[in-house]
């Protein structure tokens, strides 16, 4: 009998059930919509929560009080959140978590217990100054630099809110103070990228999937000509068409998570491939969402938007859907190897 | 989570590899929709037969070799990496046996399926019916009770077959209950196409080749041996041959892996290529590698105990989409040496023309459309 398999493991599976059970209740819309309305784009008290139910330790080592999984473990929950639209920087703070892993030193050991304990949020950026995914919460800035990446504190950078259409991701302007913050040295930033690609793109697939399920829900109930609009064709096929990009593109982001903890040689074309058709895929489930709903969709009273714009926001951060077509494209066509 | 690959496979693959290297013509065979190509193309089958390679996943007893459904997927890759011919045979050792190996009876298997898999005998599919396409279950084609002779008399046409001008079997349903309607009173029958009554017109497909032909039924004489399964039960039997055709074993990755290969191949040495062309060739070489993935994904899941249902449909939409996206990019490469039916690049054209029936066969996407929106999302029927 083979011990191959594709899918993340059971027990991994299993705890994914249980996110997604915490954030039905949790965070379910009107928690998310009055986040979106709130202060700071957040749900008060869920990281907390999260924590304590051992999300934001998943891949910090078991020695600071994590569960020690890779990425292969933490990509179901990440499609949850996905699916729940979760307003909170799970994958940039999980990515921090990989990368501290990954450097060692004594900025892990200072702040991976913390990140396990849901008492830091950490941020990545490159350059300066970066417009970063989960800025404005963040307690800590991973920047990249040169061949190292900079560990800049809050008191180290100017951050600035950046006004979006998404006010779940927390989104800010970050520049470092100048001189400010230290440089790790052999920390791995691209290696990193490619694991927070991989994270969002499972997030996408969430999300997808997400948009795919209300927009059946919707279609069966909503009557015109005196039958559910679900019963014509033209409706029928574009759901058909969301279902199969969706489904093509699970396996891709599971094959990338793979290779990505086991710093496979295709790395970063794999983490491309799944960044790129995990994003196809939502986007087109955006549309087709949009379009299956009608006027309704269009309106801010129907909880659509939030995943649209959730889609919009991931497809264009950690690398647009045709940055990474073309780094893969680079990568393909000057390498011999498949 | 676990792809790292059994030592045991890996020995497999390199054994394929190396049969195939040695063995594979140089020269490609003639087209199969030829007399001769025919003939070559079964020669070839009978080669791979001795070998034990046409059929792995089957028995022993008959040619196979008991292969699980990963030494398959790892089989078809090397197949169609190494160039190897397309297979004559596929009708039956792809479509009509897994139905056998379902109800077949014990007689039935010794009798059809080691002369199925050395391709002694070839099977056409006996599907449409000139009114019955997308509707398949609006056949009308008769078989009628001969009790005194033991068996049924078959009256009507059949079209679209494929292979039928060339093959010596042909697998059908039939109507043998005359007061039944749709997928009612329906039986499988396996028929010689040299019998009495039959006559076989071939049809000259896209290219030109007579690929498939329309075969008419004058009182056709089957005994009961040549029942497949339960008479009335034909279109329950019919649909567990449809589930494999389009699901995994009609279409493995490994074609549309060495497919989109090659396209890269063709991109990286045409100069001056188009960037709408490249972006083209890496998305089909992106979905030739989800198709691999959701294909071994399936398999791994299957070996599991799991079941798979459906999926085939998702299946059938995404690999014939695909095939068309990787030969309609090879063509734009080759820019005025696209229609060239002879030379080193013909092969594109031809890939090209067979990739354009994908969506037609095997129940057309439309169909398939309907299938994964009324069985898969519960979406309700219109």
């Amino acid at each position: 009998m083979t011990t191959m398999r594709l899918q993340p493991d059971e027990d991994a599976l299993a705890f994914s059930v249980a996110v997604r059970d915490l954030l039905s209740q949790a965070c379910d819309a009107p928690a998310l919509r009055a986040a979106w309305d709130g202060r700071d784009g957040r749900i008060p008290g869920l990281w907390k929560r999260l924590a304590e139910m051992g999300v934001t330790g998943l891949v910090v080592p078991e020695k600071y009080d994590g569960a020690g999984l890779d990425l292969t473990g933490m990509v179901p929950v990440f499609a949850e959140a996905g699916r729940a639209a979760l307003p909170e920087p799970l994958v940039e703070t999980a990515t921090a978590a990989a990368l501290l892993t990954q450097a060692g030193g004594p900025t892990a050991d200072e702040w991976l217990p913390r990140i396990a304990a849901g008492d830091a949020v950490v941020a990545l950026g490159d350059g300066s100054p970066a417009l970063v995914t989960g800025g404005q919460w963040a307690d800590l800035f991973l920047i990249g630099a040169g061949s190292g990446v900079r560990v800049l504190t809050r008191d180290d950078a100017n951050v600035e809110p950046a006004p979006s259409i998404d006010p779940g991701v927390g989104l800010a302007r970050v520049t470092a103070t100048d001189g400010a913050g230290r440089v790790i040295d052999g920390a791995d930033g691209a290696a990193a990228f490619d694991w927070a690609c991989v994270a969002v793109a499972a997030e996408l697939v969430g999300l997808a999937q997400a948009m795919l399920d209300r927009s059946v829900a919707y279609a069966k109930v909503r009557e015109q000509f005196g039958k559910p609009i679900g019963s014509f064709q033209a409706v029928k096929h574009q759901l058909a068409d969301v279902f199969v990009a969706t489904s093509f593109a699970v396996p891709v982001v599971h094959r990338a998570a793979w290779s990505v903890a086991r710093a496979a040689p295709t790395r970063s074309r794999d983490a491309s491939h799944a960044k790129h058709a995990a994003g196809r895929a939502a986007a087109q489930a955006a549309r087709t969402a949009l379009q299956v709903h009608g006027g309704i969709g269009y309106t801010y009273e129907n909880d659509l938007h939030m995943w649209l714009k959730r889609t919009w926001s991931l497809t264009s951060q950690w690398g647009s859907t045709d940055w990474h077509k073309d780094r893969a494209a680079r990568l393909l066509l000057t390498d011999e190897e498949r | 989570m676990d792809l790292t690959e059994a030592p045991e496979r890996e020995a497999f693959r390199a054994e394929v590899r190396d049969w195939l290297a040695a063995n594979v013509p140089a020269e490609p065979l003639p087209s199969l929709d030829t007399a001769d190509g025919f003939a070559a193309h079964r020669d070839w089958e009978r080669r791979m037969y001795d070998a034990g390679y046409a059929v792995v996943t089957w028995p022993e007893r008959y040619g196979g070799r008991g292969a699980d459904l990963l030494d398959w997927l790892t089989f078809e890759e090397e197949y169609w990496a190494a160039g190897g011919p397309v297979r004559v045979s596929q009708n039956g050792i792809f479509l009509l046996a897994p139905a056998m190996f379902e109800v077949a009876t014990e007689a039935q298997l010794d009798r059809f399926m080691v002369p199925m898999a050395r391709a002694d005998e070839v099977w056409a599919q006996g599907w449409s019916e000139p009114d019955a396409g997308s509707d398949l279950a609006a056949l009308r084609s008769r078989a009628d009770r001969d009790e005194s002779a033991g068996g049924w008399r078959l009256n009507g046409q059949k079209t679209w077959s494929t292979r039928g001008a060339f093959a010596d079997w042909m697998f059908g349903l039939f109507r043998t209950d005359p007061e039944s309607s749709r997928h009612h009173g329906l039986t499988y029958l396996l028929l010689p196409l040299d019998a009495d009554g039959v006559t076989v017109r071939p049809i000259r497909q896209l290219d030109g080749e007579p690929g498939f032909a329309e075969v008419f039924f004058d009182d056709v004489f089957v005994p009961d041996d040549q029942v497949l399964g339960e008479v009335g039960q034909g279109w329950s039997v019919a649909m567990s041959t449809t589930t494999s055709e389009r699901g995994l074993t009609l279409r493995s990755p490994g074609r549309f892996l060495a497919a989109a290969d090659r396209l890269l191949d063709l991109t990286r040495r045409t100069p001056g290529a188009s960037a709408r062309v490249v972006d083209d060739a890496v998305d089909a070489w992106f979905d030739a590698e989800a198709y691999r993935l959701y294909v071994l994904d399936t398999a791994l899941r299957a070996l599991d105990g799991q079941q798979i249902g459906a999926e085939s449909s998702a299946n059938k939409l995404f690999w014939s989409d695909l095939d068309v996206r990787i030969h309609d990019a090879a063509l734009r490469l080759l820019g005025p040496a696209a229609t060239l039916t002879e030379g080193s690049d013909a092969a594109w054209l031809d890939g090209y023309l067979f990739s354009l029936a994908g969506p037609i066969y095997a129940g057309t996407n439309e169909i398939q459309r309907n299938v994964v929106a009324e069985r898969v999302l519960g979406l309700p029927r219109g």
